[in-house]
């Protein structure tokens, strides 16, 4: 009787355990004090491009790829679309995009743009009023799943000795509400 | 007093439970759509808009945004060719042919997640400025001190993290029909006491 008590109490303690594992794991992306996007919201405002510097961990990202020019943008879709234009600043650039919580819930690279520049437009999926605006030619429209989240712009600098050159050129990156 | 005794011991071990797993899982992912070559870790569905718990949280633990699938595929390395962990004291060769892909790009950081910083602002190698030999493989060294050839420096006594990125492609494009591709092997050469 006093085995099987104990026994029971240990059982309980696991599946107790178990819920409050999947509980604290879930919140974990919410809660984490330095995410991706608490990181970059130390950085600067929203809407706002900033380029990030490999050499200076307090202007990176952890694991940042050393070999890419790196711009990011904290973006709020309320009340106005999100206006990106990124020059093709490097052999191969691409744009990402993330929720809230880091999801990549998008990428496309320099293979989809038309001209010298990639020219994007990011609405709001649940936004009425934002997908009647009318888009611009040769402006590539993405759905976002939330109206915050973050974009990071990457330009390949083949050579250390190019990444100035590359950093001058994205950092004419437009990333700003939609006027 | 006895049943509170209980309350309080099953309160206890569940908290232990439930949150020592999840302090084990955000630093080790758990081995379910994992990518393995040879020291090489990937997680599948990281960069995906379906990425599973495990792996945010993972990611958001280390402050480290993911690659987008559409933008490429990330390995990971902790540890060398003979499973033992990647550490400042010894030194390393990285040897071997890199899948073909538009580019790619390997780097080494401390746990943080930060470079080594060193005077030649060395901090990876990428596709277009390491040296090849006649068979198209690569040689890159890793090591505290000064290394003949391709030499990426890291912090004596640190543990290291490389990380290994793969632009443009997928894991089924570079795997050739297996399960995971071909990736350059971590041989330890000697450690300094």
């Amino acid at each position: 009787m006093h085995l099987m008590r104990w026994l029971f109490l240990a059982a309980s303690a696991i599946l107790i355990g178990c819920v409050l594992h999947i509980v604290s794991l879930l919140a974990v992306p919410v809660l984490a004090p330095r995410d991706a996007y608490h990181r970059l919201e130390a950085l600067g405002a929203e809407n706002t491009p900033i380029l990030l510097d490999t050499a200076d961990p307090a202007k990176a990202l952890p694991f940042q790829d050393p070999a890419f020019v790196q711009l990011v943008c904290r973006f709020n879709l309320s009340p106005l679309p999100l206006r990106l234009r990124v020059p093709l600043a490097g052999d191969y650039v691409s744009i990402s995009f993330h929720d809230r919580d880091g999801t990549a819930f998008f990428a496309l690279n320099d293979r989809s743009a038309l001209g010298a520049v990639l020219d994007v437009e990011l609405r709001d999926a649940s936004d009425e009023v934002a997908k009647s605006l009318p888009l611009g030619a040769g402006t590539i429209s993405v759905a976002a799943p939330g109206a915050s989240g973050f974009v990071i712009v990457r330009a390949y600098a083949p050579w250390p000795t190019e990444v100035e050159s590359v950093r001058e050129k994205l950092s004419k990156t437009i990333c700003e509400a939609r006027s | 007093m006895r049943l509170i005794f209980q309350l309080l011991l099953i309160c206890t071990l569940a908290g232990g439970v439930g949150l020592g797993l999840t302090a084990l899982a955000v630093r080790n992912p758990p081995p379910f759509g994992l990518i393995e070559a040879g020291s090489w870790v990937a997680i599948e569905k990281e960069g995906a808009p379906d990425v599973d718990a495990y792996a945010l949280a993972g990611l958001a633990h280390r402050g480290e945004a993911p690659l987008s699938i559409a933008d490429g595929l990330i390995f990971r390395a902790r540890n060398d060719a003979d499973g033992n962990a990647l550490s400042g004291s010894c030194t390393y060769v990285i040897s071997g042919v890199m899948p073909s892909v538009r580019v790619w790009s390997l780097a080494a950081f401390d746990p943080e997640g930060r470079p080594f910083a060193n005077k030649s602002q060395r901090f990876g190698y990428s596709s277009s400025d390491v040296t090849r030999d006649a068979s198209g493989a690569i040689r890159i060294s890793l090591s505290a001190t000064a290394q003949p050839g391709d030499w990426l420096p890291v912090a004596k006594a640190s543990p290291i993290f490389l990380v290994l990125r793969l632009y443009d492609t997928t894991a089924a494009a570079i795997s050739g029909g297996r399960t995971a591709p071909e990736l350059p092997e971590i041989r330890k050469i000697g450690c300094t006491s």
